[in-house]
């Protein structure tokens, strides 16, 4: 599976260059083809989405994602997105979290009027494979997402996004189901540089993970009747994802996101940019998550 | 033999005249900080005379790699403006502006349009897909007009006579007029400082990164 998973990146990242290098002579339908790609470095506290302070994992992570896409206006008004998008993740110290992710994308956009300033209703579903190096983690993902978005200055815009995600994986463990409303700004400051927020509540499925002696005490009732009963009727199994016995398993949560960015536009094309993300995970029984993690990418649209 | 003599005498008295007639403007347009302004429009209206009617070609805003080419036009009432699709994508072009309100929309690849515009004023372009796209176009009551350069100068050629100087630039908020005499056969230069606003054109899409949460 690991080596399919590259061939699937390799035959991506070809693709990806020849459409972009052709784009000039190829037909009208290539020609308009843009291909995106980003990096970005992050480093993540609480990468193991452990409850238990003194075992909780942080680490590097990197990520490569590429985006071939075409815009189709199909009438005054509606406009139409599709893009194929593959993205891979590494955490080299916890390697069994490496993953890529391969899949289509489809958009559909209404604009309500004329001008920057109207706003505008966009739908966006996604089909991706998740070929993870953990085998219970592999499987195909659904997701849809609806978003109203408005300028309000030509420097500022705002929306709210309301998005729906079912991720169906070879191991229950790794099955989710979620929702998440979020609302989100950007503010250009000056033709370079601009910055962004978003504050959302999801809910639904999340993975946690535990220290199997941690997680040996929660089975066997040693944090009390309430984590005992909600812990054993969920699924759970060991992965060795953060060391060795250390287990995986599936809670129901809320989770509280923020995040707050600065991108400086490098040119027309490139745009660099450092993210802070917090998640702050609270599962059905009141146990907490929390993850934050900073990234620098650099996305360069070809 | 004499007669055609007596013509090129008369054509010759005739040139001279026109040639005495008109004189020349040449505006120099800076900022503030003393930086010079491109695309400051400098216009001559006639205050002893009506205009003539615009006899220049058609003016031209093309749509290319996603901007609209010039950023400033300028054209007298009448004047017929084409707007060719250059470009490899759609583009939705349209006004809002009080001078001219007109639409045209799923505007295909090679696809040219032309419109007449005969109310004098500012029209702002957009395009409804592209929204960073934005061109202006000024339509003046007269054919004496010009456009700074990026040394900020503008030369404009006109009858001699007395004339009303207007200076419009799209950071400008309010166009910027003085009356001026122009001596027949000389070049009269005129200096202009102007207070502009800040550039909040929106700022072409850049690409972005977007995070998810699982």
């Amino acid at each position: 599976m690991k080596s399919r998973g590259k061939f699937a990146l390799l035959a991506a990242l070809l693709a990806g260059t020849a459409l972009a290098q052709n784009r000039s002579g190829a037909a009208g339908w290539l020609d308009n083809l843009t291909v995106t790609a980003a990096g970005t470095a992050s480093w993540v506290e609480n990468i193991s989405r452990t409850s238990f302070e003194p075992t909780r994992k942080d680490a590097a992570t990197y990520e490569l994602s590429l985006s071939a896409g075409r815009h189709q206006q199909l009438a005054s008004a509606w406009l139409l997105h599709a893009s194929v998008d593959a993205a891979l993740l590494t955490v080299p110290d916890y390697d069994l979290g490496n993953h890529l992710e391969l899949g289509p994308r489809l958009g559909l956009q209404r604009k309500f009027g004329l001008g920057p300033l109207a706003p505008v209703l966009q739908l966006d579903t996604a089909l991706t494979y998740k070929s993870a190096r953990l085998s219970a983690d592999r499987g195909w993902t659904a997701e849809a997402s609806l978003r109203l978005g408005k300028r309000f200055t030509p420097a500022f815009k705002a929306g709210l996004t309301g998005q729906w995600i079912e991720h169906n994986a070879r191991s229950a463990t790794f099955d989710l189901s979620q929702h998440s409303f979020t609302i989100d700004a950007t503010w250009d400051i000056t033709e370079q540089w601009s910055l962004s927020g978003s504050a959302g509540r999801l809910s639904g499925d999340i993975v946690a993970n535990a220290a199997w002696p941690v997680w040996a005490q929660a089975i066997t009732g040693g944090f009390g009747p309430a984590v005992f009963n909600y812990y054993t009727s969920r699924p759970w199994e060991v992965t060795d994802l953060y060391g060795a016995g250390w287990v995986s398993y599936n809670v129901e949560a809320d989770v509280d996101l923020w995040s707050l960015a600065a991108a400086y536009a490098i040119s027309d094309r490139t745009t660099a940019e450092f993210r802070y993300h917090s998640a702050f995970v609270v599962n059905k029984i009141g146990i907490r998550y929390p993850t934050d993690s900073w990234g620098l990418s650099v996305v360069h649209r070809f | 033999m004499r007669s055609r003599l007596l013509f090129a005498l008369l054509a010759l008295t005739a040139a001279t005249r026109v040639a005495a007639a008109s004189a020349t403007l040449t505006a120099t347009v800076k900022d503030t900080k003393g930086a010079p302004v491109t695309d400051a429009v400098v216009s001559l209206i006639p205050l002893d005379s009506a205009a003539p009617p615009p006899a220049e070609p058609p003016g031209e805003i093309a749509q290319q790699t996603q901007e609209f080419l010039p950023y400033v036009t300028v054209v007298q009432a009448g004047t017929k403006v084409i707007f060719p699709n250059r470009d490899t994508v759609q583009h939705h072009v349209y006004s809002l502006s009080k001078a001219k309100k007109f639409e045209l929309p799923l505007y295909n690849p090679g696809q040219k349009e032309s419109l007449v515009f005969e109310s004098t004023g500012l029209v702002t372009l957009g395009c409804n897909i592209h929204d960073w796209m934005i061109a202006y176009l000024l339509v003046v009551p007269t054919p004496w007009f010009a456009k700074t350069d990026e040394q900020g100068q503008a030369t404009a050629t006109a009858p001699a006579g007395r004339y009303r100087i207007e200076i419009w630039h799209p950071r400008l908020s309010a166009a910027l007029a003085q009356e001026i005499a122009l001596p027949a056969g000389e070049t009269t230069a005129r200096d202009f400082s102007l207070t502009l606003k800040p550039d909040r054109r929106i700022r072409r899409g850049g690409a972005t990164k977007t995070g998810g949460y699982r």
